[in-house]
This record gives structure tokens, sequence and C-alpha cells, in this order.
């Protein structure tokens, strides 16, 4: 078989037959595509400007949210009538306007609508003729047999396939790379948040490097990071905090800023930041405020997790669903609320975990705020009564919110917040509850001594000074107790007993070096701390729910009223020095810093200081 | 503005102080079933029509006769459904979910044209997919795509139907149908951006050769397979090639394969043994990148099936970020309900395994494929006369008019006679 590859050899076409003149004579053909083109000229033009109104028409129909219907509701035309009617309800004759304006809006919208629908049908059959008359021409136009296009050299095929090769190589590696881009941080992280479950129902986030660290004593005792300031005594040597304001007046008053939900917990500060917790029966929050400013730097809530059913309880008005006040270290802050719900936050309020510890058995609502020990949160739920071994004492990993220790305590319902103290090289959580004050390492949540001599309501948090624990009931006793016993010191660790007079209720002891203070239903007592021996009592004409509190060597009284009593206890007496209003009831304990005091009232957080302090 | 007829009824509030009430929605009923395998017979005999007019008549004119049918009845009368292209994602469904029950006339809408394709080419796509047609038959002035640009477009099916065979077998997404240009055009209705799709393509198709059928068509991609493997084929000479060369430019679609020397001695075989390496090293190493890639993309996308997104906005919001999560009527829905969360989240863990898997596999075959095609690409395999491309071929039936043994088979008068010509008898 021979193949022609001289293109010469390809079969000859048929040529058209000339005239005499050597011109082609205009065939019917010809005539028709030109009649085909004009045809296909007026379709297009028909098209265009079909299109061009529709588009038009559609712009009126369609403009603003909701497609045409909010237009037509809120029609510039019907309002001005609308607002009127407003004020004139019964304007039977503007009604009968709005009535025919209505009517005319909505006409004139479906006669458009219509337009629109027709319209679309005739641009289609207008499209429909311009290509097949654009095709008819084509084909008419086109020769009865194939033009041969033989000027260009054929393409070198393995160029072009190697050319290929190389772009969808580039593509493909372009599309990749791209996708990856797009999902390489994807990842679905279940386990990390808030899952939880009956065994373990504490999850981690992401973890954050910083929040591996924990502040030592130095850089706690700088702030105010838990309950009654970081060693729990209530007593700070600030020097400069002012001793006179009035929030009604705004009199020292720097700033003051609404706290959405209510609480009785108090204020704890690191740094420029505030945070402080506000709870309902529902909701439960935890607050961010910036302490120069008083601005709301972010708040969260804190919900249960799912799969847990933590049913609000009954709690007594006055401590509220949000008693317990919250703690932080400077990296993290950690809240818990009266319904057992507990959550670690960072400071920049990025939640880490959150977690239900069980709704506490409490009559009068859990009340025991939280403290922590280097990267653990340590958590007391004492509930119910002792028998029911219901009560414990936990430490969470701050990081995680998983439990480190959980140690179990024979006591009953208690409100007192436990003070982290290190004596003798020693440290010891010491815990206060009925019948049992007892120390536990805050290691390991091994206990390392107990005092058989709380009854009752136990609400006034230990102190510890002069190398004692202080602790109070307002059923038993105060007591100074030695922390260096093991096992069961009742008898042998008990300095000193106070049975007599100024056990506080709801107060917590506060203790100055050489005394003793509690404040019981309005009265400041003050008792020799080494010996026990009631020195005085003052009656202050106030009541109190906060604890008292030393600011440079001046007793803080914070009254429910919102009254500050501001004085200096001796071995004589009391000094009153004066008294200084918030304008709103509190049961909230004062937090302190340099130059500023933050006191929470029932709606407001304030922050006392002087424009010229620092 | 032709998507007026399809907005609902209810768009508007009554009438202020009228005693209007709103008429009744009401839903048009089902097709009976007869009507669906009336389909599956109109979809058969226009198959074989199709085969019939490209490979036996070889009649331009008869396959555009059809194509006008294809687009009245299955575009325009049917609306554009129910189609082949889609019905890949109710087979993909219900192959991975035995609860899914795949109607019989989308089987046969899905299996018919690939079966056809087997044995006749891509019959389907010539004169029977209202798709193709309408694309087909507003083509005026063919522009010709580079090879390169060609090609690199090419994988955009594979691409596509990686992803419509992922998200139809995790019950997420049919994107096929949501996001078919032409389904607007037929039912003069669809979302703005659609119809706006649909018009640019159709634009695009008077100067570029079906677009959408090569370049995006999921189902063209399976075909093209199929017709690879084809019996009988479309060929542009009913005779035999001179090489004459007219033909070079007929096929508007990129489907002519002309002629590629073949090697002789060292040469071929040194090439057959670079293709041989070639093939071993890149056919898994592609499987492995776009396995792995592709298990990415599937663990990525968890948010578009419905519980996956409920799972994911619920851990959002519990991470704190729930200021940055928009509004979530889902997500209100879930907490409305007090659905619980552990189910939710562990039907996600389920369905993210899924994802990945079926991801990773799909992502596994779209690298065999594309290191076929590249060792296609740079190992041309050698031919000596103008033939159609089997997998790319749409048996539109254009080109044989351009073949001098076509016309004179057609019995058209030629000028010059053919005589001299060694036909090899």
């Amino acid at each position: 078989m021979i193949r022609p590859s001289d293109p010469k050899s390809a079969p000859s076409l048929p040529s058209p037959a000339l005239d005499a003149s050597g011109t082609a004579p205009v065939s019917s053909r010809h005539i028709w595509a030109q009649a085909s083109a004009r045809i296909a000229f007026i379709a297009a033009v028909f098209s265009l400007l079909l299109g061009a109104w529709l588009i038009s028409n559609s712009l009126h129909l369609y403009q603003g949210p909701g497609n045409g219907k909010v237009r037509l509701v809120e029609a510039r035309e019907l309002l001005p009538h609308k607002t009127a009617l407003r004020a004139e309800p019964k304007n039977e004759a503007l009604k009968q306007h709005i009535r025919e304006l209505d009517q005319q809006l909505r006409h004139d919208y479906f006669r458009r609508e219509q337009l629109a629908n027709r319209g679309g049908y005739l641009l289609l059959a207008g499209a429909l003729v311009f290509v097949a008359a654009l095709q008819l021409t084509r084909h008419l136009k086109q020769a009865p047999v194939p033009t041969p296009c033989l000027s260009a050299r054929p393409a070198d095929p393995a160029h072009s396939s190697r050319l290929a090769a190389v772009a969808v190589t580039s593509a493909t590696a372009a599309l990749a790379g791209f996708t990856l881009s797009l999902v390489w941080n994807t990842r679905w992280t279940w386990q990390n948040p808030l899952i939880s479950n009956n065994q373990s129902n504490a999850l981690t986030t992401t973890r954050i490097p910083e929040c591996d660290a924990f502040p030592d004593a130095r850089e706690l005792a700088k702030n105010w990071p838990f309950f009654r300031g970081a060693d729990g005594s209530n007593i700070t040597q600030l020097a400069d905090l002012p001793e006179t304001w009035d929030g009604a007046k705004n009199e020292n008053v720097l700033w003051k800023t609404g706290v959405d939900l209510p609480g009785e917990s108090s204020p704890v500060i690191w740094g420029s930041r505030i945070f402080l917790t506000g709870a309902t029966k529902k909701l439960r929050e935890l607050y961010c405020f910036d302490a120069i400013t008083g601005v709301l730097s972010w708040k969260q809530p804190v919900t249960t997790p799912q799969g847990e059913r933590a049913e609000a309880p009954e709690v007594m008005e006055d401590t509220g669903y949000a008693a317990p006040t919250a703690a932080t270290d400077g990296r993290m802050v950690f809240a818990i609320f009266a319904n057992g719900d507990i959550a670690g936050f960072t400071v920049d309020g990025k939640r880490l975990w959150a977690r239900n510890l069980g709704t506490p058995e409490n009559t009068y609502g859990h009340a025991t705020s939280l403290t922590l020990w280097q990267n653990r949160v340590i958590v007391v739920l004492d509930q119910a009564e002792a028998k029911a071994g219901k009560s414990k004492i936990m430490a969470l990993d701050a990081r995680t919110g998983e439990a480190a220790w959980t140690t179990s305590r024979p006591v009953a319902s208690s409100w007192v917040t436990p003070i982290l103290i290190t004596h003798q090289g020693r440290e010891q959580i010491i815990t206060s509850a009925d019948p049992f004050v007892i120390a536990y390492d805050p290691a390991t949540g091994k206990e390392l001594w107990r005092a058989n001599c709380m009854r009752g309501d136990v609400a006034s948090s230990p102190s510890f000074a002069n190398g004692l624990v202080y602790v109070a009931c307002d059923q038993t006793c105060i007591a100074a107790i030695r922390p260096d016993g093991t096992g069961d010191v009742t008898d042998t660790h008990i300095v000193w007993k106070q049975q007599d007079s100024g056990l506080p209720d709801l107060c917590s002891l506060l203790c100055d070096g050489p005394r003793i203070y509690t404040l019981v239903f309005g009265k400041l007592y003050a008792f020799d701390a080494l010996t026990g021996k009631s020195l005085w009592k003052h009656d202050t004409k106030a009541l109190f729910e906060a604890s008292p509190a030393l600011v440079n060597g001046r007793l803080h009284l914070l009254s429910t009223e919102g009254v500050t009593i501001i004085g200096e206890g001796t071995n004589d007496g009391f000094k009153e020095m004066g008294r200084a209003a918030l304008g709103e009831n509190t049961g909230s304990s004062p937090a302190f810093s340099t130059g500023r005091i933050y006191l929470r009232g029932t709606s407001n957080l304030f922050c006392i200081g002087t424009r010229n302090g620092n | 503005m032709c998507l007026v007829p399809a907005l609902g009824v209810e768009r508007f509030p009554p009438p202020d102080f009228t005693g209007h009430t709103l008429p009744e929605t009401w839903v048009p009923a089902l097709d009976s079933r007869g009507v669906g395998w009336l389909d599956v017979a109109v979809l058969a005999a226009a198959l074989a029509a199709a085969s019939w007019l490209s490979l036996k008549r070889r009649s331009r004119h008869g396959v555009v006769v059809l194509s006008l049918v294809s687009l009245a009845y299955f575009g325009f009368w049917k609306r554009g459904c129910v189609c082949a292209i889609g019905s890949i994602q109710n087979v993909a469904l219900g192959l991975a979910d035995p609860g899914y029950a795949v109607p019989l006339t989308v089987i046969a809408f899905f299996t018919l044209p690939l079966a056809v394709a087997l044995v006749w080419g891509r019959g389907f796509c010539a004169g029977v997919c209202p798709h193709g047609a309408i694309q087909d038959l507003l083509l005026i002035k063919p522009l010709k795509v580079p090879a390169w640009l060609d090609e690199m477009l090419r994988i955009v099916p594979w691409v596509y139907l990686a992803l419509a065979l992922l998200f139809a077998a995790t019950g997420s997404l049919f994107i096929i149908c949501q996001f078919d240009p032409f389904v607007g055009i037929f039912r003069m209705a669809a979302p703005r951006c659609m119809f706006l799709t649909g018009a640019a393509l159709l634009l695009l198709s008077m100067f570029v050769g079906r677009p959408y059928c090569r370049y995006l068509c999921p189902y063209g991609a399976l075909l093209g397979v199929a017709s690879r493997f084809s019996k009988w084929r479309p060929t542009v000479t009913p005779d035999t090639c001179t090489q004459c060369r007219l033909c070079e430019n007929a096929c508007p679609f990129g489907a002519l394969n002309p002629p590629m020397p073949a090697l002789h001695g060292p040469e071929r075989v040194t090439s057959g043994r670079r293709r041989v390496v070639m093939l071993a090293l890149i056919l898994p190493l592609s499987a492995l990148i776009f396995g792995w890639l592709g298990g990415r993309v599937g663990i990525a996308s968890l948010p578009l099936h419905p519980d996956g997104q409920l799972a994911t906005l619920v851990l959002a919001e519990e991470r704190g970020a729930a200021a940055a999560v928009p509004p979530s009527e889902v997500l209100t829905a879930f907490r409305q309900h007090g659905a619980d969360r552990t189910t939710v989240i562990a039907k996600a863990k389920v369905l993210e395994s899924r994802f990945f898997l079926l991801g990773r596999w799909l992502g596994a075959v779209f690298g065999l494929i594309l290191a076929l095609k590249l060792s296609r690409l740079c190992f041309p395999m050698s031919s000596t006369d103008y033939t159609t491309d089997h997998g790319r071929c749409v048996s539109c039936a254009r080109c044989f008019s351009t073949c001098p043994y076509e016309l004179v088979r057609r019995g058209v008068p030629m000028a010059a006679s053919t005589e001299g010509r060694d036909r090899g008898e």
C-alpha cells in the first residue's frame, strides 16, 4: 500500500464554476446565507435589548434583602403612612389610603413579575433564533467539501505531548499544594475540650505551653489571686490605699462597671486583670475586667458539659449561685459554681476545660472558694452529713481539669475556703469543717493531721500566723492548733480554745499577729492570738458578711450595706477612723492592689482609688 | 430574570387590614413508576439511535436532530432530572449506605450509557445528554485549545468526580446536582449564581467546544474510560487514511490524534524500559501522595455533613470560640431539643473515619489515574493515521465530512477523480 505523504497527492477538490467574466455567480446558497446572517443580527440585537430590559426589571424586582419581599413590605411609599397610623390607630381614611397604596404596589410588583416571566421566554426564543440563524449561516457559507489548510506545518505531536505532561504535572502540584494549604490545619480533636463521662469528665483542649509554668509564692504575693489574698490571711501591707470614698457621689471612685449576673464572690486580681464570677440558676459566667479602665475585657459562660446532668440546687438567697471566688495564677483562671460546674480558662478567656463535679448537697449553697497549689486547683466539696461520706477534697490538673488526686473527707457540709501554709518545710492544705480541722499534703492528698474541734455550720476560713493555725465556728470555739503533728492531734496540738463569746458564723477570722479579730452580728471581737484570751468587743452597729481585712495595720470592715468601717485595733480596743460608703449592698470581700481597692456591690464592681494615686 | 416561575407562593405577608388568606401550598404529585421506565426506554432508544447514527449512518445531521430531540425531552421536558451525570451520586450513596435504596430507573440511567460506551463509544455524549447537546448546538466558531491547556484542564473532571463520590457516599452533599450549571436553564429557575454560571458556560461553548463536557463533567470522565475499551468506534474515514490532513482541524473537542511516528530498534527498547521504570516509580508514589492528601481533604470535609457540622459547631462553641461561630439554626435546634452531646460526637467520630478512609481511597485512585495520564503523555502511543481519541471522541460525527472518502461514499461530486490512488487493492 502506498501512502502519499505529499499533500499534493490528496484528492483534488471541486472548484466552483466561473462565468465568462471570471467571477463566480451569486448562488442561491449565498443569498440564503446573507438572509440568515441578517436574521442572526436582528435576533442578537433583539436579545440584547430584551436582556438589558430584563436585567433592569430584575433589579427593580429583587433589590434589597428577601428577593423583593422586604422591599414591598417596607416600601418607602408605605412607611410614612404606617408610621402615621401608629400615632393615629383609628384613622380610617389613612387605613384606606394604605390599602390602596399597598394594592397598587403589589399590582405593580406582580405586573413586573409577569413581564419578567414572559420576557424570559422571549429571550430564550431570541437566543434560539440567533443561534439557529448563525449556525445556518455558517453551514451555508461552508464549502461543500473540506478546504485544505496545508500551509502550516503540523505540530510535532511528541513535543506537544511533552509540553502537556509538564503542564499537567505543574497544575497537579499546584492543586495539591493549594489543597494542602486549605486542609493542613484541620483537625477535629474530639477528646479535647469538654467531653466528659462518669469516670473522667475533664478533657483538655490544646495545651498552652505557658500554662505549664506556675508562679512562685513571691509572684503570688504581688497579686491578689485567691479569696482573701495569696495566703488567705486577708492582710495587705500596701500603704497608699484610700480611706475615704463615696460610691454614690463617685468620690475616689476611679471607675465602676456593671456586672451582668449577681454573685457573692469576691474579685481576684492578677496584674491588670480583675476576675469575677456571676450566676443565676440557669447561667454561670466568668468575667475579666481591665483593672485600669474597668472595661469588661471578656466574659465566658461556664456551661455544664453535655452528657452531665447538673441540676441547679436550691440555695439560700444570701448565698446565691456564685458564692465561691475564682482563683488565678496569672496564666489561667478557674471558677466554680453552686451546681458543681467548674472550668479553667486562660487569662485571655480561652476555655481550657470544663467539667461538672456533681451538684453539692449543701443546705445553703456551695460557697467554698478555689485555691491553687502549683499547677493544681484545690477543690473542697463538703456536703451532706459526715456519715454520708460524700465530702471530698480534690486536686485538679490546672491545664486539663483531670483529677490529680481525690481524698474523701469525714466531714459534713462546710463553707470554708482552705488555706495553703508551709510550716517547718512541710506544705499543707488546711481545711475546717464539722467536726474536723484536717491538714492534707497538697502533692498527694494524704491526710497529715486532724483535730476534732468544730461543730455545726462551719463558714469561717482558717488563718495562719505565729506558727499556729487559727480556726473558728459559731457553735464550739475559736482554736489555735500547732500544725506540726500527725494523725489525730486533738489532744496534743490544740494550743488554746476560746469557747465563750465572739464565735464567728459567716465572716472569717483575721489575725494581725498579736490579736485575733472576729465579727459576729455587728460586733467586733478581739482575742489574744497566743492565749485566746478575750480582749474586747466593739459594737459597730452594722452587719457583716464580708471577711475583715487588715490594710497597712488598719482594719477594714465591710458591712452588708456597703459601708467600710476603717479603724485601728489594739489590745485596749478599737478606734474607728472613718466610714466610707459604697452606695450598694455587698456580701463580698474586698481585693487590694497598689493604690486601689476593688469592691463588689450588688450591681457594680467598684475601683476605689485616688486620681493622683498610682 | 428567568427565575421568576420558580419562586414559591408564600412570598409576601397578607395585605394590611384585609381578610385575605394565603393560598395553601401544594406539592406536585410524584411521577409514577411508568414515567420513570418510559424515561429509561427513551434513553435506551436514544442511545441506540446515537450509536447507529454516528457509527453506521455516519450522519451529522441525524446526530443534530437527535440532540435537539434529547435536549427537548431530557432537558426542557424532564427538566434535567433524572440525568446520568447526577446518578453517579445516587449509586455511590447506595453502595456506601445500605439504608439508601437507589431506584432501578436511576441505576439504569447510570449503567446504560456506560454499557453503550463499552461497545459503541460515547453515543450518550453524541446526542442523548442534554448538557452536551445544548453546548454542541451552540458551537459556532470553535477555537483550538492548546494541547497543554487541554490536558491540564482535563484533570478537573476527575477531581470533581472524586469530590462528588466522597460527598455523596458519606451522605453529605450531591454537589453535581447542586452545582449543575444547565439545570437552571432547563427549569427556567436557579440560584442567580448558578444561572449566571450556566449562561457563561453557554457563551463559552460558542467558541470552545463543549467546555462542560471536556473540563467538568464527572460522568464524561467515566464514559471516557469505558469508551477506550469499546469494540466499535467512530473513525474519521470510512476507508483508509491517506494522511491528506483535511481532517486535521475538524474536531473542535481535541479528540483527533495526529500520526505519531513509531520508534524502532534500540530507541524503542529504551523508551519501553523508561516507561516501565516511570510507571513503577510514579504509580505508587502518586497513589501514596494523593491518597494521603485525599484523607486530609476527607477529614476537612466533615462539616459538610449535617452531623459533622453539628459536632464541629458544638466543639467550637464549647471551646469558647462561640463568638467566631456564626449563629446557627442547627446549633440552636440542638440546644433547644437537649440532644445528647456524647451521641453527636460519637456520630461525628464514625463519620470522620468514613470521610478519611473514603478520601484516602479516592485520592489514591486519582493519583493512579494521574500517573497513567502522565505516562501516556510522556510516552505517546505510535500511530500512522489520524485517529480519533477513543476516550475523548463524543461521536458527534463532525469530522466525517472532512474526509474525501466519506464524501465519495456520500456521492458528493468531486472535480477531480481519485484515480490513480493506490488503495492497496
